[in-house]
């Protein structure tokens, strides 16, 4: 029998350490381990950002994360998977999101995350204000 | 039938062009999300345009949905999005393919 990790599935205001996602997944059956980072770049659309300044409903928000974790048990047994999200200020080149998945073979677990960040961004209610050097705007998914 | 007492909560543009984060508020019963967004879009008209869908008790909802008594209620903008792609962008240009480790690993 495998020990299950506990779940790791949250929001939080500190820079995000991918080293506790990774422990958080991973079990001696894998062969893979999956991160992703979703970090904040210099440049939009031509304008420089200073820095992102992340909203949430944050219930809403961890109650969504932890569905599409659900999602990732029914399609992808014996795959886990982690999410961190930030909120507030994250600076150009930090991560925003980090997203773990652990694996028995690495390809699920590219297939996994990839599902958990697309999922993230259309279901969970978090919202970047991105500010500039000269200004600031919501930005809205498409 | 009694009126029904609401939650609100504001969130990013929304909460911004309000100036505040949440009301408790009391309707007449079989009101709906979208008669109590008509109502804050005729105190704060910057709001309207905004384009959201609701959630009631954290869930997505329709606007036609009629509210009960104790309901928390958020007109969520579109979420933060990015601009990357739905489907997998895998190189398709053979001279892209790093074909040294194709191949190699039979798991």
């Amino acid at each position: 029998m495998t020990v299950q990790p506990p779940r790791l599935c949250r929001l939080t205001h500190d820079p995000i350490d991918a080293n506790e996602l990774i422990a958080a997944v991973q079990t001696v059956a894998d062969g893979a381990v999956c991160v992703f980072h979703g970090v904040v770049r210099e440049d939009s659309r031509n304008r420089k950002v200073r820095f992102l300044d992340y909203d949430a409903y944050p219930e809403m928000a961890e109650r969504k994360m932890h569905a599409i974790l659900d999602e990732v048990a029914v399609r992808w047994p014996d795959q886990r998977a982690a999410i961190v999200h930030r909120l507030g200020i994250v600076n150009v080149g930090e991560a925003s999101i980090v997203i773990a998945v652990g694996s028995p073979h690495r390809g699920e677990s590219f297939d996994a995350c990839r599902y958990v960040i697309d999922r993230v961004k259309q279901e969970v209610p978090i919202w970047k204000k991105e500010v500039f050097t000269d200004g600031e705007e919501w930005i809205e998914g498409s | 039938m009694s009126d029904v007492r609401i939650e609100l909560r504001y969130f990013a543009r929304v909460r911004e062009l309000l100036g505040r984060r949440a009301d408790t508020r009391t309707f007449p019963p079989g009101t709906t999300i979208a008669d109590i967004w008509a109502s804050l879009t005729e105190e704060c008209p910057s709001l309207v345009g905004l384009t959201w869908k609701p959630s009631v008790n954290q869930e997505y909802a329709t606007p036609e949905t009629v509210l009960q008594d104790g309901d928390e209620v958020v007109f969520i903008p579109p979420v933060s999005g990015g601009t990357g792609s739905s489907a997998p962008d895998f190189p398709t240009d053979p001279s892209r393919i790093d074909t040294r480790f194709v191949g190699r690993d039979k798991r």
